[in-house]
């Protein structure tokens, strides 16, 4: 027992900061309704405040910290209450997509400004030990631990006891209620995240000494809390907090030597432990009865889509294969990005397919795409099998993956969906990139292009995944005007409606899921073409790394909703349209401005897409039958 | 110093319900606004308090305009909206949700005060305003109207699938709370029990008033049409 001793004050160290972060979380999700996804991007972000403050400005470091928790971050808090108080009648998509924004915003903004290459951050506190029970522990985790018990422990006093508590409660169950009686909801609010805030900047604070200043890695600790949040039922803040606690010591106790040496599979899973978190939000979401976790309903918007003359669309779309056909001739130095771009048509059209037609998010569409890269260089590299069955392999393995995740899809809903997702999305990557099935332990897998005409020259690549591109946007207008675009449609608008009409959702939900699986199979069986190898890092946006399903989600956004335009421009603005900038920085400010560019699409989207469209539908009545009055006159339907 | 709404337009999204609807509470008087299924009572008693903003229209409480005031700034004016549907937070103790209508901390006189209006609520301080029946829930959401003196008291059929016993109850407390000077707005089902109790009816069918005067002119037969949608 006394040897695990240390990896249980470790644990319980790393354990009271999830928790601590967590509880932030609980808080304002419980009170507004809206998942905090920025939740650790607001940790990173004050823990790089406090550092440019102290190490920068030369500020002392009780200043520092009191400027950085106290002031900045609630702060941000203000602006997360801003965004979430436009929210309410927001679909779940926009919901998830719009605090999404945030983290890419912030992400791109800490890595412009202090660097992508992480560096360490001294501590405030003093790092003298002592002994306790034979077990040096340090002073600086002592404080850490006792700091974290005090906040969780004053935020649940503040909820039992003082008036904001009770307001805040009040918020939970009725919002409207306490404005009857008397209280500003919005202030409530406002206040829950302003406090939320400060506890993910606070949780920030206090891990980046042990980890270093790293902004991605900073943003993915605190998102750690998800799991404890989940423990807790997004909901109860004791349990929460027992539950990062829970967490933090069985990933501790995963590096005693004890344990290692006993339990032979951990040597082959060398990232458990960062990745027990997930593994505790997946297993919880998936394994708990339904109903369990239920979740505000939300109104979707419905739109008078605007729609153009068939003669004007079937123009647009000769000018647009002509401007195809032209690319690999007037840009042939760039050809290769723009056949990165055509495949991520591919990739764009999967993801519109859960999202805009079955208003399903989906957070690890990267995994999708690596798993189908690597499945094909199995089957055409490893085997030497043809390039047909690498692509077929690569979307039918994705198929019952596709399956596997969308299990919590069909108890859960929206919300949890996404966040289930998410979770698996970083498992895939922590456990099973560097293994042998997937990317192995080099990280790059080989591939082929099609030994067939001169589709394995450049320009023949081109036009291969181009056709893939027009395919995948074909197959999922089709899907639209099908049955299952009905149902989808259906199933978006009102799950009981459809269900009351005997259809069933989950098979539906599932069969959504499987398609858009394989479609994003077959992208990253493209995409090894491409330049003739994959890898599982990278700094791009199209690299193949978890956090870039954020991304691509992000852009999605803001690209319209037509099924054609929406997966082209996606695709371009994400892959071409960078390769034009030279500058160093182009990767962050794309990150940023993709995040903005979120934020501003779910926010006022509707807003603007409502003031555009005021005008647009008599419009397009006018181009397809004629001015009003002459329609009047002759008596036609008007 | 009267509650009025002049050629008041309201809706959702786009749908109008309210159609040009003048409407006067004088101080200190109770009347009953009543109207079949989808007339819009509730819209309209939303509107007044503010959770719902008129189209077109003005309403003024006391003299001062309050078109555009926040619920919470009309509820700090006196005024005292009691919603449909048993307004409680469920999540909360009773003596929590006391505290609430009070604005957070409770005054000496706040139980006393309560437990007169009903007495039942002195016996389930520390439960959970939820796992109360509907009756006892109804009684917690009437007390607000009791606790904060408002001058103007909205009432959105507080008497609705209540057990007959409960609703003696309530309407007693309504005489109680009109005896003690508060004007009342009230939407009733009890047709009966409602004219007893008025100075003044509206009728409103379809988003606009369609009878307005004192409860002795209405016939009987003609409000039963009404109400039928016969009219």
């Amino acid at each position: 027992m006394s040897d695990l001793l240390p990896f249980v004050v470790i644990g319980l160290v790393a354990g009271s900061l999830y928790g601590l972060a967590a509880a932030g979380l609980v808080l304002t999700y419980k009170t507004s309704g809206i998942f905090n996804f920025a939740h650790g991007a607001v940790g990173a972000a004050t823990a790089y405040i406090f550092y440019d403050l102290r190490d920068r400005q030369g500020l002392p470091a009780w200043l520092a910290v009191f400027l950085a928790i106290g002031v900045a971050a609630p702060l941000g808090g203000l602006v997360l209450a801003f965004i979430a108080s436009r929210l309410t009648e927001a679909s779940t998509a926009r919901r998830v997509v719009a605090t999404i924004g945030v983290v890419l915003a912030i992400q791109g903004g800490l890595q412009l400004r202090y660097g992508i290459a992480p560096f360490p951050l001294d501590t405030p506190l003093p790092t003298k030990t002592f002994t306790v029970a034979d077990v040096r522990v340090g002073y600086d985790q002592a404080i850490t631990f006792a700091i974290a018990v005090l906040a969780v422990l004053g935020l649940a006093l503040l909820f039992r006891v003082s008036v904001l508590g009770l307001h805040m409660r009040s918020v939970v169950d009725n919002g409207e209620l306490l404005e009857m009686a008397g209280t500003d909801q919005a202030g409530v609010r406002v206040k829950s995240w302003a406090i939320g805030s400060a506890f993910a900047g606070l949780s920030g604070l206090l891990i980046a000494p042990a980890i270093g200043l790293d902004a991605l890695l900073l943003t993915l600790v605190v998102v750690q809390a998800f799991g404890a949040a989940a423990v807790g039922r997004f909901t109860h803040l004791g349990r929460t907090f027992l539950g990062g606690l829970a967490i933090g010591v069985a990933a501790a106790l995963l590096h005693a030597p004890k344990i290692t040496r006993n339990v032979g599979f951990l040597k082959d899973l060398p990232n458990l432990d960062t990745s027990l978190p997930f593994l505790v939000l997946f297993c919880v979401l998936v394994f708990t009865r339904s109903g369990s976790f239920t979740e505000r309903s939300v109104r979707r918007e419905v739109r008078e889509p605007v729609r153009l003359p068939r003669a004007v669309n079937l123009a647009l779309l000769a000018a647009a294969a002509a401007g195809a056909i032209v690319i690999p001739h007037a840009f042939d130095t760039r050809v290769l990005v723009y056949t990165q771009g055509a495949v991520f048509i591919v990739i764009y059209a999967s993801l519109y397919l859960l999202v805009e037609l079955s208003n399903q998010v989906s957070l690890c569409q990267v995994a999708f795409v690596a798993i189908g890269a690597t499945t094909f260089s199995h089957v055409t590299h490893g085997w030497g099998l043809p390039w047909g069955f690498g692509v077929l392999a690569a979307a039918a393995v994705a198929v019952p993956i596709g399956a596997f995740v969308a299990i919590p899809a069909i108890r859960l809903s929206g919300l949890f969906l996404a966040l289930a997702t998410l979770g698996f999305g970083i498992l895939v990557e922590q456990l099973v990139y560097n293994r042998d099935v997937m990317f192995g332990r080099y990280g790059q897998r080989e591939g082929v292009r099609p030994n067939l005409f001169h589709l394995n020259s450049d320009t023949g690549y081109f036009y291969l995944c181009l056709g893939f591109g027009a395919a995948a946007i074909g197959l999922v207008v089709l899907i639209r005007r099908s049955r299952l675009g009905r149902l989808l449609n259906a199933l978006a608008d009102s799950p009981v409606a459809l269900a009351t009409h005997g259809a069933s959702v989950n098979i539906t939900r599932v069969g959504v899921f499987c398609i858009s699986a394989a479609l994003a199979g077959v992208g990253g069986a493209l995409l090894v073409g491409v330049t003739g190898s994959v890898s599982s890092s990278g700094t791009s946006a199209a690299a193949l790394v978890s956090f870039n399903s954020l991304l691509w989600l992000a852009v999605l956004s803001f690209v319209g909703r037509s099924p054609v335009v929406a997966p082209v421009l996606a695709a371009f603005v994400l892959v071409v349209l960078p390769s034009y900038f030279t500058d160093p920085d182009t990767v962050q400010w794309q990150t940023i401005s993709f995040g903005v560019l979120a934020v501003f699409a779910s926010t006022f989207g509707p807003a603007v897409s409502r003031w555009l469209a005021a005008d647009a539908p008599r419009h397009a009545d006018r181009i397809q039958r004629g001015p009003m009055r002459a329609r009047m006159l002759t008596g036609a339907r008007i | 110093m009267s509650l009025v709404l002049r050629d008041v337009h309201a809706g959702y999204g786009g749908t109008p319900v309210l159609r040009g609807v003048d409407l006067t509470v004088p101080a200190g008087r109770v009347v009953a606004l009543l109207g079949p299924n989808g007339a819009g009572k509730t819209t309209l008693l939303r509107t007044c308090s503010g959770l719902l903003h008129p189209t077109a229209g003005t309403i003024s409480l006391g003299g001062r305009d309050v078109t555009h005031a926040r619920p919470h700034a009309l509820a700090g004016r006196g005024l005292c909206h009691i919603p449909e549907n048993r307004a409680v937070f469920p999540g909360l103790t009773v003596r929590d949700n006391l505290r609430v209508m009070v604005g957070g901390r409770l005054r000496p006189n706040t139980l006393d005060l309560a437990t007169d209006a009903f007495p039942i609520l002195g016996r389930r301080l520390d439960q959970l305003a939820g796992t109360m029946s509907g009756g006892e829930q109804q009684m917690l959401a009437l007390t607000r109207a009791y606790l904060t003196g408002p001058r103007y008291v909205l009432l959105d059929e507080v008497s609705m699938g209540l057990a007959p016993i409960v609703v003696d109850q309530i309407f007693d407390f309504l005489h109680r709370l009109a005896a003690r000077g508060a004007a009342l707005l009230l939407v009733e089902q009890y047709v009966t029990k409602a004219l007893a109790l008025a100075d003044m009816v509206y009728l409103l069918n379809k988003g606009v008033v369609d009878f307005a005067g004192e409860p002795g002119e209405l016939d009987a037969d003609a409000l039963a049409a009404r109400y039928l949608g016969a009219a």
